[in-house]
């Protein structure tokens, strides 16, 4: 009782904190928020009571979106996923893309290459998978996708003209749960000039999961200072023991590990879902498990962020998500951070409520 | 004369190499490939990416030593063809000395790993 009492009065706190939000009388209690049948189970956004009861997930596992949901969808906002391809005809993102680009064949199929191929299709339905009372929700379930197909063998030229064509085809934020730990000058040039100097000056925010070996993070592509790092967490709300760690890291999000992260699979018989052919859920034998899930997370947010306040650049949407993250796990942060949860993990509800 | 020249090549080819702490691991498809320090794999084809300083052009690069562009990848940026795989790395040390490049590197082939 104390502790709804408690979690209303936030929720009161951050909905009156918020520019544009005002309360709908939303609760937690209020179910009817959402018709798809798999939001309970999408622990990393929502914390359904018996869902979080049964699998023992700290009550702070997920990152505070909810008082959120309602105001802010992505509406607007152009989000580039950098992948080794998706479903397009997924019922979940087929009406979210605008566009598609396959560095390969230079021609819009963005296809997976392979029947088991799944990655890049789970990663667009943490973002952008459309609130339709089919299955899940994304955390931006209204922005508009651009979906960037790379090859498993990538040259740094054809790197550097997939993060071009993001700018071209109108990107406000670019999604890349990929790295090669080995970045090269000229990649990380332009990762830098696009961060900093695209959208006339504003700069596009670049997100990078910064891998599952539970090593330093080293001269990967998350190590560049402009983009926004983004390592993993638990049920337990503490860093997953795989997430890469180093003085880069800047923030952490769900990332899973004892249960999975609730997305997408490449529907019917291709991807890799065991349980639901079209969705990779939370206790699938082969779920989404990894920063690759955690990133997705944070872009998701920065495209609620941008639909908020379009001028945002992508400076100030770095050290909001900084400053606004939650300070979890034992670990003493020094200067507001360390380097296993960077600066703290993503609290979706209090980022939205800084302003400018 | 010919084989001379390959000999010096590929000679000043793995002096470099030593330089940049590259292990040769096999050649495929004109492509070698090399294990680095940390253990991972790069491909070294016959392309090597170059940025030049503002308003400068790579013409008298291209003409001096017998590069083919391919195109602008970036701002002042440029994708160039040598002559063959085994002459790239020698035409990145050789590029170095020109103070108007900003840098200039292969056109490395790396492994995409997924998270």
């Amino acid at each position: 009782m104390i502790k709804n009492t408690i979690f209303a009065l936030l929720l009161a706190f951050f909905s009156g904190c918020s520019s544009g939000s005002g309360s709908d009388g939303q609760s937690l209690e209020d179910k009817n928020f959402t018709t798809d049948p798999l939001f309970f189970s999408q622990w990393y956004i929502y914390k359904d009571e018996e869902f979080y009861a049964q699998n023992l997930i700290d009550d702070n596992a997920h990152i505070n979106l909810i008082p959120m949901l309602r105001n802010y969808s992505g509406k607007g906002v152009k989000v580039a996923i950098i992948d080794d391809g998706f479903d397009v005809d997924h019922i979940e993102l087929h009406d979210a893309i605008v566009a598609s680009y396959d560095i390969a064949t230079n021609s819009s199929d963005v296809r997976h290459s392979n029947s088991t191929h799944y990655h890049g299709t789970a990663v667009a339905g943490i973002i952008g998978a459309r609130k339709n009372g089919y299955g899940i929700e994304g955390i931006a379930y209204d922005a508009d996708l651009i979906l960037l197909k790379h090859t498993p063998n990538m040259s740094d030229a054809q790197t550097i003209q997939l993060f071009y064509k993001a700018v071209q085809l109108g990107a406000d934020v670019i999604n890349c749960s990929w790295g090669t730990g080995n970045v090269s000058l000229a990649v990380k040039d332009a990762i830098i000039d696009i961060s900093t100097n695209a959208k006339n000056g504003q700069g596009i925010p670049i997100i990078f999961a910064v891998g599952n070996s539970n090593s330093y993070i080293g001269n990967d592509e998350s190590s560049i200072d402009e983009v926004i790092a983004v390592g993993s967490t638990d049920k337990y709300n503490l860093r997953a023991w795989y997430s890469n760690y180093g003085e880069s890291l800047d923030i952490v999000a769900p990332g899973g590990y004892y249960l999975g992260i609730t997305t997408l699979d490449a529907s019917s018989s291709d991807g890799v879902a065991i349980i639901d052919e079209d969705f990779l859920l939370f206790d699938d034998p082969n779920a989404f498990i990894g920063s690759s899930a955690a990133a997705p997370i944070v872009t998701g947010v920065v495209a609620l962020l941008l639909e908020k306040d379009p001028s945002l650049s992508a400076r100030q949407i770095e050290f909001i998500l900084q400053n606004s993250a939650d300070k979890i796990g034992s670990l003493v942060y020094v200067d507001s951070r360390n380097d296993f949860y960077g600066y703290g993990k993503l609290n979706a509800a209090k980022a939205l409520a800084v302003e400018k | 004369m010919r084989i001379l020249v390959l000999i010096f090549l590929s000679a000043t080819f793995f002096v470099s190499l030593a330089v940049d702490n590259l292990h040769f691991l096999y050649e495929e498809k004109n492509i070698a490939f090399y294990e680095d320090q940390n253990g991972f794999v790069l491909g070294i084809s016959d392309e090597i990416i170059v940025k030049v300083e503002n308003q400068k052009n790579i013409e008298f690069l291209q003409e001096r030593f017998e590069l083919k562009k391919i195109g602008q990848i970036a701002p002042n940026t440029y994708l160039l063809q040598t002559r063959s795989f085994i002459h790239t790395i020698e035409m990145v040390q050789l590029l170095k000395e020109y103070d108007y490049i900003e840098y200039v590197q292969p056109n490395f082939v790396k492994k995409i790993i997924y998270r």
